[in-house]
């Protein structure tokens, strides 16, 4: 369970009734499982709930529906989400106006890995309440998540309107706004970001990120560094700046950030690639062969691996070998197959992933 | 003295809008891909003249009003005379490219132009008019987008024969629309519907039809080794002698598909190699979106080295020629890939504007998608088109903000061709943009280095000795050009040969290669003139169009 669910769960219990007493009807173990909730008691609290459900099975009575709500939400939260999708629809089938069930049910879509499904859920959760901040960023995280950037930016930038002190929401935003090619609001979205928490790497990477497409290298560098500075085990920064020396042809800084990342993750296949280029560059072929293999081992449909695999044979004077290397890289076939996101370089990682409005 | 690029359009009477598709936001990939322009010398009065390609909208325009293909007359005092009636070239349609040859050797340059549709051959009489031979010269296709189309003889017989690129197989009965959701058709930009394609578009196959010498040309596509098997995407072809031994070699750039080369196999038949030789793709393997493309020896080796212009987010490519079939990458160590990231490059020359015997790059940039601007994305519909100046030492300088505000633009850019129309001694520039005047950009300055113009006439060569090597050696330096039909995007440059010499005010000495092997060898050639080589004659004349000035040092 991700933080923020915990702290929304959170949010919905400290509105709740009266202390447990002894249970009869609905109403009564809605009131014993939201005391049991409190307490941390979840699997207590999710019997109660269940007997709501079991006791009015046509959920004629409002505490049972709202019983499945929260048997939906924990069943959640332990996991269980074919649970929690059945009690949180059968919910909703009483009653489509229920905008938390719409909430919870696309967030356990989206931990379930069923992402197309949860846009719709929060986007009528956000619909139907659109003054909740939290609805709006669980609604753009979704969307990040199928990759409709903008609706992403519109639902953070909502986000960010009903919350501005929320941070997440910024860097979120953000990092959609990269993907829609709005680099300069996103360095706007940043600089905000940072001023409200300054030691938030994620932001330092972002805006790095933005301001690289901006053309803004030595900006990004700093901004690059900076996250590191925060993070020294940041993978992606360490990556961001390799490539960024391989290609302002700093081979020897772009060598040493590479290194360093093989040293936290010695199968990072982007730290063997441009280390492998680096040494081809070099004309020290010999030496790139190992990095390459150990990219087309760990990644077998690397293209640029098995094409840079063929020049470091070439070089080498082995034409059978880098021959065979030509042959697997036409038969990975081309880029045609990638047709939505094929002309743009889209930021697939998602910095941040939990907080949000209402933490 | 500082060179600037001086906006002359409005001057010179150049000014025909160039009509191509919708504004604001397009329907179709039709209408995204522009037109092209040329410089040529249709009267042979030594002065270039210009043809400009015009297409239409999808709507269309009532009878009598469509938009024309224009030819121009230079009027030898910086003006231009539209005879595009008189000469029998007006044309409506989805027009494309040109290209310029003496196709039957007649001593008058021709025209063919390419459309969405049907590609059109215009046989130059001699007498300032033109006639369409396209059904009689054998050329007559089904519907094709034909894109960029370039002559060279291939097989060394006295003929020019043409290649033609195809783009896609098109039809708007059948093309999905802006933000479709067909699997594998890209229809969305950064999650904006726009028009659909080119990825997940079936290509068109390109075509090389063999000039039969008798007026006619055949397809030779298959026999001439399977050229284009694939159908992949064509938009930029380029002829030249890639591994120096006296056959002209192709090079077509293709959108979002690997690039391709094919190399004369001096038997009538080519094979491709672009893979093994390393143009194909980039380092990472990955496919650019090649546009433009041209051919010329940047280094000054003896080589000829290529560029070619890709989409915005990819660095416009440069490959430097090692000489044994193999070409390196240098777009990020030459500096190409840092300048030219956010740009989305077509009209692709090298250019030696300032006549320092390095040759630049000069590179038109525009986007294919008007909507970015109403998304108010960073990356903006017009571009500023881009002169890089060669260090020579392997880098390029950015220097675009130093050459004056009109050369930059911005401009939604395509088509691009270059000359001395003004036979002052340096290159000029024409650009053609869409849903826009074109724009000629006079060089001022560049003429204050060394420079010769060479214009070749073939005798058993074809005509305008296309394909032929130009070796000029000077001050113990030697350069090299060809002389090239086609290249860039759509376009036609001059086909005289244009040296900067730097400061070389001496006398030079001068190579021509002629296609087929013929060698001419001339000493003593002034420099800051125009010239006229006759194979075989082994001397040189006086170009006709400006005097030459009398020989002065320079700084």
């Amino acid at each position: 369970m991700s933080r923020g669910l915990l702290l929304i769960c959170a949010a919905f219990l400290m509105a709740a009734g009266p202390p447990a007493q002894p249970a009869q009807t609905p109403a009564d173990h809605l009131r014993a499982g939201q005391q049991y909730q409190r307490q941390g008691r979840l699997q207590d609290a999710e019997a109660e709930y269940r007997k709501t459900v079991e006791l009015d099975p046509n959920d004629a009575d409002t505490a049972s529906l709202y019983g499945a709500v929260l048997l939906g939400q924990l069943c959640s939260a332990r996991g269980d989400y074919a649970c929690a999708i059945a009690h949180l629809q059968r919910a909703l089938k009483r009653d489509p106006t229920l905008a938390k069930a719409h909430y919870f049910l696309g967030i356990t879509f989206t931990l379930d890995g069923q992402k197309e499904k949860a846009v719709p859920e929060l986007a009528e959760a956000a619909r139907l309440e659109p003054k909740n901040a939290a609805f709006q960023y669980y609604l753009g995280l979704a969307l990040l998540d199928v990759a409709r950037d903008a609706e992403a930016a519109d639902a953070l930038q909502n986000a960010v309107d009903l919350d501005p002190s929320d941070v997440a929401s910024r860097t979120n935003l953000a990092w959609a706004l990269i993907n829609t090619g709005k680099n300069r609001e996103a360095v706007g979205a940043l600089d905000r970001a940072l001023t409200l928490e300054p030691g938030d790497a994620s932001a330092w990477f972002l805006r790095a990120e933005a301001r690289r497409r901006l053309g803004d290298t030595e900006a990004a560098i700093a901004d690059f560094e900076k996250s590191l500075e925060i993070d020294s085990r940041s993978e992606d920064a360490l990556f961001s700046l390799g490539t960024i020396y391989y290609l302002r042809q700093d081979f020897d800084r772009a060598s040493a950030y590479f290194a360093r990342l093989l040293a936290l993750d010695g199968d990072h296949v982007g730290a063997h690639y441009g280390l492998a280029k680096i040494l081809l560059k070099e004309r020290r072929a010999a030496d790139a062969v190992p990095h390459l293999v150990a990219c087309v081992t760990k990644d077998p449909r690397n293209k640029g691996a098995h094409y840079q695999l063929a020049q470091a044979y070439r070089q080498l004077g082995d034409a059978d070998k880098a021959q065979k290397e030509l042959q697997v890289f036409r038969s990975l076939g081309g880029d045609a197959s990638d047709a939505d996101g094929a002309r743009v370089e889209r930021l697939e990682k998602r910095p941040v992933r939990g907080g949000g409005p209402g933490r | 003295m500082d060179i600037t690029f001086a906006d002359v359009t409005a001057k010179a009477g150049l000014q025909t809008r160039i009509v191509y598709g919708a504004s604001g936001q397009n329907k179709y990939i039709l209408e995204t891909t522009g037109t092209g322009v040329a410089f040529l010398d249709y009267d042979n009065d030594g002065w270039p003249d210009i043809f400009l390609v015009n297409g239409t909208t999808l709507e269309g325009f009532p009878k009598g009003q469509e938009p024309s293909n224009h030819l121009f007359r230079n009027r030898h005092d910086g003006t231009f005379e539209d005879v595009t009636r008189r000469a029998g070239l007006v044309q409506s349609g989805w027009g494309q490219g040109v290209a310029v040859a003496d196709y039957d050797n007649d001593g008058f340059d021709d025209l063919f132009v390419t459309y969405w549709g049907q590609n059109r051959l215009y046989r130059n009489k001699g007498d300032g008019t033109f006639e369409d031979v396209t059904a009689r010269a054998g050329l007559t296709t089904d519907r094709r987008w034909g894109t960029s189309a370039a002559f060279a003889d291939y097989d060394n017989d006295g003929f020019v024969d043409l290649y033609v690129a195809n783009y896609i197989d098109f039809d708007p009965k059948t093309a999905p629309l802006p933000g479709a959701k067909v699997p594998g058709v890209n229809c969305s930009y950064r999650g904006f519907p726009v028009m659909c394609g080119p990825r997940g578009l079936p290509g068109e196959r390109d075509r090389l039809y063999h000039n039969t010498g008798k007026g006619t040309f055949t397809d030779v596509t298959a026999q001439a080794g399977d050229l284009d098997k694939d159908s992949y995407r064509g938009l930029g072809v380029v002829w030249g002698d890639v591994n120096n031994d006296g056959y002209p070699d192709i090079v077509v750039a293709n959108d979002a598909q690997p690039n391709l080369l094919y190399v004369n196999n001096r038997n009538g038949t080519f094979r491709e190699t672009a893979l093994e030789a390393g143009i194909a793709v980039d380092e990472d393997g990955r496919e650019r979106a090649g546009m433009g493309v041209d051919l010329a020896d940047y280094d000054n080796d003896g080589w000829l080295d290529l560029a070619i212009a890709n989409f915005y987010g990819e660095p416009h490519s440069l490959y430097s020629n090692q000489r044994n079939g193999n070409f390196l990458e240098t777009t990020w160590a030459s500096g190409i890939g840092r300048a030219t990231m956010r740009h989305l490059g077509w009209g692709t020359r090298f250019i030696d504007y300032d006549n320092d015997g390095w040759k630049d790059l000069l590179l038109v940039n525009g986007h294919v998608y008007p909507e970015v601007d109403l998304h108010k994305l960073d990356e903006t519909y017009a571009q500023p088109t881009v002169l890089l100046r060669n260090n020579g030492n392997g880098t390029f300088a950015d220097v675009t903000a130093s050459v004056g505000a009109a050369l930059a633009g911005p401009r939604p850019g395509r088509g691009m061709a270059v000359s001395d129309y003004d036979d002052d001694g340096d290159l000029d520039v024409l650009i053609a943009s869409v849903n826009a005047y074109p724009c000629l950009l006079e060089n001022r300055g560049g003429s204050t280095k060394h420079w010769l113009t060479v214009r070749l006439v073939g005798r058993k060569s074809n005509r305008d000795g296309i394909g032929a090597r130009v070796i000029v050696t000077a001050a113990g330096v030697s350069r090299m050009e060809e002389v090239r039909s086609g290249a860039s995007y759509l376009s036609q440059s001059d086909l005289r040969v244009h040296f900067g010499l730097g400061e070389t005010a001496s006398a030079a000495s001068l190579e021509v290669r002629w296609p087929g092997g013929p060698v001419d060898r001339l000493a003593d050639v002034p420099v800051d003139r125009a010239i006229v080589v006759r194979e075989g004659e082994g001397t040189f004349t006086p170009a006709p169009g400006r005097p030459a000035p009398p020989a002065a040092p320079r700084r």
